[in-house]
């Protein structure tokens, strides 16, 4: 063996190192919470409310529901059109622009998004913790993702669509409402499956807005803390007692088992992405 | 003032080409450049290019890749000119208007039809794709299906795909879809055709079809070809232009161009690419 390809070898050798380590980790996480979940998981996890540090989800599973529904219905349309027009209609320096601030965003730390949804939303405009506050807050997280998305995939959409309408004189807007959004669709579908997962998975953004409640939400906007799952994995772990710990394990399974069913769902709609 | 154009750049002497060329009048053109000159940001792309296009003919362009036949072709129904940073410079006249006039750029369009290099069939049904630009026209359902049959059945299209029409266009062979973007493209009833190399992704078979088809349709209409095959021009064309790094070098009579190049590169070009 020469020296190139000993050095290829080890290279090779420390990324599949790297990789085990990871993979590693990984799957040590996921069985932890698997197993201690799942042991934590019964039926009325999910009919009942959480009481002190025990007792049951419920509150917390239509709370996260609620939060992450409001922040779906908030951030999808002001996403869907702002990627729309990136890709269609901005001028060249405007769709630069604003890719360079949904890259921003996208790298804002969550607790900043936190804290300006607290001296923002819960403070300035008097939302209190609140649906409405935590809901926000989380459309501000999950914003640039759909942006990002739409815009991505239209821009990746074959070209000739786009020549071929504008040839038949059909303007651009007419092009995407008759041509483009069809095979557009999976793409952007799969980033808002991504920005939910990314939603449902928050912690920071809702701990200064969305407080906490141990009571189903009241479907009150303004004023009223909700519950939200990974609020009990992240302050439910820190409690020295076991009840409270089997309800943080239980969340985090819950938590781990939607992420993961949306990422199969995300997988599932690019491979049903029609060829050409 | 293009009305005086002589149609080609330098004065070739004693072609054949030149009685045609002096022929072919401004009434008779359906396009005219004159000292057209094309960029992409500081890079200039088609250098004070004349050029005279005569109606109901097939025009050939032929050249080095790389010399701006499809900018040229893509300048004439203003599709160049949503590419960000470019700028033409001189004059383009497109059945007797000059193209910086036109304020309706969606209605210009749709008498400059054009055809890909890459057949490119929208995602939707093959009738759609007929009927999708009449639709937004506001032609009525009834009319559009009739249409739709009519430019199918021109194109040759109509015996294959009658009884899928509502299947999408992505299982037939290139050369149909390729027919198919023709007859999409003759929807709309276009006076002038820019083809942009429309047979280089096809089979010798296919090839020969969308030539007959070119045929047939010159006389009514004004065909301009971009191709790299030179017997392709020779077969169905009745001038030809030879470019080379932006310029048109010389334009004749297919005929003359071809056995009679009258500047050394076009000599040397032809010679290199027959056959
Ligand atoms: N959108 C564009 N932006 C910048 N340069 C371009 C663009 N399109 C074409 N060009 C350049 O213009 C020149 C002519 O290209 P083109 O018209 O495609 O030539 P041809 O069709 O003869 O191969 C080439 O040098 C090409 O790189
Ligand atoms: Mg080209």
């Amino acid at each position: 063996m020469n020296a190139r390809a000993i050095r290829s070898k080890a290279a090779w050798s420390m990324a599949a190192l790297a990789l085990a380590v990871v993979m590693f980790a990984v799957i040590d996480i996921l069985a932890l919470v698997a197993g201690k979940g799942a042991a934590a998981l019964n039926g009325s996890i999910f009919t009942t409310m959480t009481t002190g540090i025990a007792g049951g989800l419920q509150n917390a599973i239509y709370g996260t529901f609620a939060l992450v529904g409001l922040g779906i219905v908030l951030s999808v349309p002001i996403g869907v059109l702002a990627g729309v027009y990136g890709a269609l209609f901005a001028p060249d320096p405007v769709a630069k622009f604003f890719r360079f601030v949904a890259e921003v965003m996208a790298g804002v730390p969550s607790i900043v998004i936190g804290y300006f949804g607290y001296t923002m939303l819960v403070v300035a405009w008097g939302f209190g913790f609140s649906l409405l506050a935590g809901g926000i807050s989380l459309a501000i997280l999950m914003l640039p993702y759909i942006v990002r998305a739409t815009e991505s995939t239209i821009r990746q959409l074959p070209h000739g669509y786009m020549e071929g309408a504008r040839a038949l004189g059909i303007t651009p807007a007419d092009a995407f409402r008759t041509i483009l959004w069809k095979p557009a669709l999976p793409g952007v579908l799969t980033g808002v499956l991504l920005a939910i997962s990314i939603g449902l998975g928050e912690t920071a953004p809702l701990l200064y807005t969305a407080g906490w409640s141990n009571f189903d939400p009241n479907w009150q906007l303004t004023k009223n803390p909700i519950g939200y799952l990974t609020y009990v994995v992240w302050t439910y772990l820190n409690e020295p007692y076991s009840a409270a710990h089997r309800l943080a394990y239980a969340a985090a399974l819950l938590l781990t088992a939607l992420v993961l069913l949306l990422h199969v769902a995300a997988k599932g709609l690019q491979r049903s992405t029609p060829a050409q | 003032m293009g009305e005086t154009v002589v149609a080609f750049r330098k004065p070739v002497a004693g072609a054949a080409g030149q009685l045609q060329a002096i022929r072919a009048e401004s009434s008779d053109a359906a396009i005219v450049t004159t000292e057209l000159n094309a960029f992409f940001r500081t890079k200039q792309v088609l250098r004070s290019v004349d050029l005279e296009v005569a109606k109901g003919q097939i025009t050939a362009l032929i050249g080095p890749s790389g010399c701006g036949k499809t900018t040229f072709l893509r300048t004439l129904n203003k599709m160049s000119h949503t590419v960000p940073g470019f700028r033409q410079t001189g004059s383009v006249r497109v059945l007797g208007q000059d193209i910086r006039t036109v304020a309706d750029v969606e209605t210009f369009r749709r008498s400059v039809g054009m055809l890909f290099q890459r057949p490119n069939p929208f995602p939707m049904s093959i009738l759609d794709n007929v009927t999708l630009a009449l639709r937004l026209a506001g032609v009525k359902k009834v009319q559009r299906r009739e249409i739709a049959e009519e430019r199918l059945t021109q194109v040759g299209l109509w015996q294959d795909v009658k009884d899928r029409l509502d299947k999408s266009p992505f299982q037939l062979s290139g050369g149909q879809q390729q027919r198919l973007c023709l007859a999409r493209a003759l929807a709309v009833e276009p006076s002038i055709l820019l083809l942009d190399e429309p047979a280089s992704a096809l089979d010798p078979k296919s090839t020969r079809l969308l030539e007959d088809l070119f045929v047939g349709l010159s006389g009514r209409m004004t065909l301009v070809l971009v191709t790299h095959n030179l017997s392709q021009a020779k077969r169905i064309a009745a001038r030809t232009a030879f470019m080379e790094a932006g310029e048109v070098v010389e334009y004749a009579a297919t005929e003359a161009l071809f056995s009679d190049p009258q500047d050394p590169r076009t000599a040397i070009y032809v010679q290199e690419h027959s056959n």
